[in-house]
């Protein structure tokens, strides 16, 4: 799963999304078959965040253990219950919140960091530049696994050591994104104009490069949602996750595991909800996308 | 800059990033908590045997040193003693190397196949029920961890259908080819489910393109402008992201190995993280990262094979 | 802009490298997966879930992967029963002590020789298990420390002398680490070069041999014709080293493998409800239970621990985790030698836990971490458990998933609180000390009279259990799992298995 979490960083960089139209800010309203999908889609989800508590009559981590094992469909549990007699639906409907919170946490500080060092590193070029990229050279070149399990046994387990050791790589797409942006707009017109009426380089960079530069990194974010669980994933598989009884997609997909000649809904469902939001958000991504191709 | 130019510069530039990565490496194996000494000797150890192993293993010379052996040890060729197998690191990692590599290359090239037909016909069939259709099937590729993956192909290509082994590595060459083809599979299909996207998009933006259409304005073939034209020009991009799954293949591919029980780098390294086994770690990390150094390098090469358009600067 | 024929091609491609890999070796399958059906050498193919990595040395050995291989390649002068409670000749045919216990001589069995033929000598018995008691790069040198002197008086009998009694003498001899090998063999293991290439190509006495092994590689085991107890039914073991626990099931079920083991206690009851694969539990001397660190208040109040034992409910962990293979652990000892089987346990009892807890340290409540080492699901699973129930004493459990290694450190520098652990007796250690139990420790195992000492075990079960330095869960056996056509597959009670007991049928 790493080389996912890595690779698909350069998905938006390849198709430099300013070679295809004079880059349009993302305002403007146009109903899209497929972003309005995307958004319906995630727009369900979050309902599902927020009223979990409300849509499902059972504690996430309650056990029973009478009930070990229900397929779907059994009496009261409508998505089955796990080993412990926990209710999957309702560990997938309270997990939403936790995912969408990974989801959304460790993408916007890499996000926002990447971002801005790509646009800096772009327009000043330099020893800045020729540093950062040997930075995230490094970086490319390094076994992400060995650099998570580094960053989760010095930090100890929890969710904000992992949003940290997502984001130790994480900015590293956005970066690179922006950066590629950057050295196609910065010789243009308008670029140019602001530095001759003596534009300093921050207010050129963020006045006039960014809002240029930023969509196709806003783009790329809706990929690195899913990434960022999968990886979530990969770290429970680890045992490096979020701990247990915490009910968490990724962590439900791995504890299922040891049982899934036995009960193959304890890892299925959980991949199908995660399959949702991933559908959702690659939607939303596309639609972006092709309005701004378009 | 001409092609040798190039090629040596970025030679040049491979030593330093490589130079970075031995100091990243050397200095995380040694803040993570946990002394080799004890890992090695069992919990019951003195505190004197673990010393007298410490000595023994020169995990008591000052960390500058330490560091200048594994460098100088890495350039001549010798990458140390494994802590805990008292072998050379040499013999336990580049036996595995090759098992590894070849998971990588198959994996690969089975994903440049699928990417190649996967994502011509939804891009030639943009909007309708086909390009949907693989839209959304490798989505679920993408969204579903591949160690639950892989146990999916087992069930249902190894132990229902009887095509393939369940795990393993065989003993032959012809064997080899066989067993790996499950767990190569499971990282293509994974690995395609991003490429196709990349793919996809290029090819639908190069049919809208300029040239695209004087070539059908010319009466060119269908096929012969797809094949000529636009695979060409959209193979650019798609090439690059390939180039860079190439190291999160190789470094990656740890869970499908531990999965289909193959003797590669993975396995072992996961081992000697646990053990705390510096040298092979150390090892494991650098190889992995020359093998992704050198593929970009060639990704990068092969631009202008496509386009010779293509200058490097 | 689509047409028909721009799309057939492609598609075509696929098919057909899909048809070739799946085809092309399809016709090989047939010939590897029934290897042992004609009439050429039998072979028995076993995927473990670890590779070993100890040198191959009989008092070398620090891991169980390579402890059993070694019982099926070297000998000891006795061996443990199959329930492990006593022990039975194996090397010496009898043996005899002196009044006082402290002189034992040991007679050898006769016409044993080593795999490659020549004869087992007094000298080869003393020079190994002097290697055992005093060699340089000996692990196990603690278990050998009562005996003042080996000799070999002729080619046939071994002499031991004791500097004091020494009860559990022949359990010590019946150890892995006292494999014969060699004379001059055995003294080469403490040279600088000798390393695990060489102590790969065995020469033991065992009923099988190997003839070099490679990390990475299947290890072969070779049937030794000149077994004493003739030359064994099995040619050869092929060990593969699968550490994924479904995927070896699945290896044994697809007929790829005969035998695996470590099957999860989850499978046992599917596997045996399949046609053609068997599964078992054996029972064998190991323990499942929670290390409480002692020294941490509140853990260092008696009715703290005391009160989480009886808020444990076991049966719940067993049917749970364990899925009923395993059994209530009612004293610190598991089943086999000084078992006390009339100890009561900590029977689950919510009510009585919670009035220890209310007159306790921890009558207001308190949070405690639980270390729990990551990919061990069994024990996530009981911490999980644990949580919830204890939750109801006001104790706040904080599960810690961490790196193996990391616990191991925790654990050393008593930088935890509570941490899930299985292990057979003796082989673990706690922050309990109890200098009077250590003593009547001490004394038992002097002690030749074997009623009496068998009362004094008794009453160290029960000051420990009474002291609980630990959350007494259950026993815990050993899972294996085969195709039906292999028989006589046994996991002894140390958890030895010996491969010279296996037949393959047709």
């Amino acid at each position: 799963m790493s080389e996912k979490a890595f690779g698909s960083p350069h998905l938006a960089e390849v198709v430099p999304l300013s070679k295809l139209g004079r880059a349009t800010r993302l305002g403007k309203v146009r109903v899209d078959p497929t972003l309005l999908t995307g958004l319906v889609l995630l727009g369900l989800v979050i309902v599902v965040a927020i009223t979990a508590p409300l849509l499902t009559p059972y504690d996430p981590i309650e056990q029973r253990f009478t009930e070990a094992f229900l397929p779907p469909f059994s009496p009261g549990h409508i998505l089955g219950t796990d080993n412990f007699g926990r209710d999957i639906w309702s560990r997938i409907a309270f997990s939403t919140r936790l995912d969408l919170q990974i989801g959304l946490l460790s993408v916007s500080f890499p996000f926002v960091f990447g971002s801005l060092i790509g646009i800096a590193t772009g327009y000043l070029g330099g020893t800045l530049d020729t540093i950062l990229m040997r930075i995230v050279d490094v970086l490319m070149a390094f076994p992400f696994l060995i650099l998570v399990i580094a960053i989760m046994s010095i930090l100890g387990p929890g969710l904000t050591n992992l949003y940290i050791a997502v984001g130790v790589v994480g900015w590293i797409p956005y970066a690179r994104i922006t950066r590629g942006e950057t050295l196609a707009t910065r010789h243009l017109e308008y670029v140019l104009a602001a530095r001759t009426i003596g534009c300093s380089s921050l207010r050129i960079m963020l006045r006039h490069i960014l809002p240029n530069v930023i969509a196709p990194a806003l783009i790329y974010v809706f990929t690195g949602m899913v990434l960022a669980i999968l990886t979530g994933a990969t770290l429970s598989f680890l045992g490096l996750g979020p701990q247990p009884p915490t009910p968490e997609w990724g962590a439900m997909i791995a504890e299922g595991r040891q049982y899934l000649l036995l009960a193959w809904w304890m890892t299925t469902l959980p991949g199908l909800a995660l399959l949702v939001v991933g559908v959702a958000l690659s939607l939303i991504g596309d639609g972006l996308a092709e309005r701004r191709g378009g | 800059m001409g092609r040798a130019a190039y090629i040596r510069k970025r030679l040049l530039l491979m030593v330093f990033v490589l130079f970075g990565v031995t100091i990243v490496i050397f200095g995380m194996v040694r803040i993570l908590p946990g002394d080799p000494a004890f890992l090695i000797l069992g919990d019951r150890a003195t505190d004197q045997k673990a010393a007298e192993l410490r000595e023994q293993l020169g995990l008591n010379r000052p960390v500058l040193e330490q560091y200048w052996m594994f460098v100088s040890g890495f350039a001549r060729g010798d990458m140390g003693q494994s802590l805990l197998y008292r072998q050379p690191v040499g013999d336990l990692v580049l036996r595995r190397v090759p098992v590894s590599l070849a998971l990588a290359a198959y994996a690969m090239g089975l994903a440049a196949l699928i990417t190649l037909t996967f994502g011509i016909l939804a891009a030639i069939n943009k909007g309708r029920w086909p390009d949907q259709l693989i839209r959304i099937g490798f989505l679920f590729a993408l969204t579903t961890p591949n160690f639950w993956f892989g146990i999916l192909l087992i069930l249902l290509l190894g132990l229902t259908l009887r095509w393939f082994p369940v795990a393993g590595f065989g003993d032959t060459a012809v064997q080899h080819i066989w067993y790996l083809f499950l767990p190569a599979l499971t990282l293509a299909l994974q690995l395609s489910a991003v490429l196709i996207r990349n793919l996809r998009g290029q090819i639908i933006l190069t049919l809208r393109s300029d040239y695209v259409r004087t070539a059908h304005a010319k009466g060119l073939s269908e096929s012969l402008v797809l094949l000529r034209h636009v695979l060409r020009n959209a193979l650019l991009s798609t090439l690059t992201i390939f180039g860079l799954q190439f190291g999160f293949l190789v470094g990656g591919a740890i869970v499908v190995e531990t999965v289909f029980a193959l003797p590669g780098t993975g396995q072992l390294l996961i081992q000697s993280i646990t053990a705390r086994d510096y040298p092979v770690v150390q090892a494991i990390t650098v190889i992995s990262a020359v093998l992704v150094i050198v593929v970009n390098l060639m990704v990068d090469l092969s631009y202008s094979f496509l386009d010779p358009r293509v200058t490097y600067e | 802009m689509n047409s028909l024929n721009s799309r057939w091609p492609v598609i075509g491609v696929v098919i057909a490298v899909l048809l070739v890999g799946a085809c092309a070796p399809s016709g090989t399958q047939s010939a590897t997966t029934q290897p042992s059906a004609s009439s050429g050498p039998k072979v028995l193919k076993m995927a473990r879930n670890a590779e070993p990595f100890s040198p191959f040395v009989p008092w070398q050995i620090d891991d169980n992967p390579t402890l059993f291989i070694s019982v099926n390649v070297y000998d000891t002068l006795l061996r443990t029963t199959k329930d492990g409670v006593s022990v039975e000749p194996g090397l010496a045919s009898k043996w005899e002590s002196s009044a006082d216990a402290l002189t034992w001589t040991f007679t050898l069995r006769d016409g044993v020789k080593f795999s490659d033929g020549s004869p087992l000598k007094g000298s080869d018995v003393t020079a190994s298990l002097d290697m055992a008691r005093g060699g340089a790069k000996s692990a196990w040198k603690d278990n050998y420390k009562a005996i003042k002197e080996i000799t070999a008086p002729d080619d046939k009998t071994v002499k031991i002398v004791l500097s004091q009694p020494y009860a559990p003498l022949l359990s010590v001899l019946a150890m892995f680490s006292g494999g014969i090998l060699p004379a001059e063999m055995a003294r080469a293991t403490d040279t600088k070069d000798y390393d695990n290439t060489l102590a790969w190509k065995t020469k033991g006495t065992g009923a099988y041999y190997s003839e070099g092994w490679k990390k990475g590689d299947p290890i072969i085991l070779k049937a030794n014709p000149n077994y004493w107890k003739g030359k064994p039914a099995v040619d050869e073991v092929r060990i593969e080293y699968i550490p994924d626990d479904n995927t070896r099931v699945l290896k044994l079920q697809g007929g790829e493998s005969d035998l695996v083991d470590f099957v999860p206690f989850s499978q046992i009851a599917a596997l045996n409800g399949q046609s053609g694969v068997k599964a078992q539990t054996f029972t064998i001397q190991q323990s499942a239970f929670i290390i409480l660190n002692v020294t941490k208040p509140p853990l260092n109040d008696l009715k703290v621990r005391q009160a989480l034992n009886y808020a444990t409910d076991k049966d719940a962990i067993i049917k749970s985790v364990y899925f009923g293979q395993a059994k209530y652990m009612n004293s610190p000892i598991p089943q086999g030698t000084y078992w006390d089987k009339n100890l009561p346990g900590y029977p689950y009892d919510l009510e009585k836990a919670k009035t220890l807890m209310s007159q306790s340290a921890g009558a207001s409540g308190f949070k405690m971490d639980m270390q729990v080492r990551s990919g061990n699901t069994n024990f996530a699973n009981t911490a999980v458990i644990l949580k919830e129930a204890w939750a109801k004493l006001g104790v706040t459990v904080d599960i810690q998933t961490l790196d193996t290694a990391v616990v191991r450190t925790n654990y050393r520098a008593g930088d935890f609180m509570s941490t899930p652990t299985a292990a057979s007796p003796f082989s673990y250690w706690t922050r309990y000390n109890n200098p009077d139990l250590n003593d009547k420790i001490t004394k038992a195992d002097l002690e030749q009279d074997t009623k009496k000492r068998e009362a004094m075990y008794s009453e160290i079960q029960k000051i420990y259990l009474d002291a609980a330095p630990l959350v007494f869960i259950s026993y815990l056996g050993a899972t294996a799992g085969w195709r039906s056509n292999v028989d006589g597959f046994f996991i002894d009670g140390l958890s030895y298995y010996r491969f010279e007991d296996v037949k393959i049928n047709k």
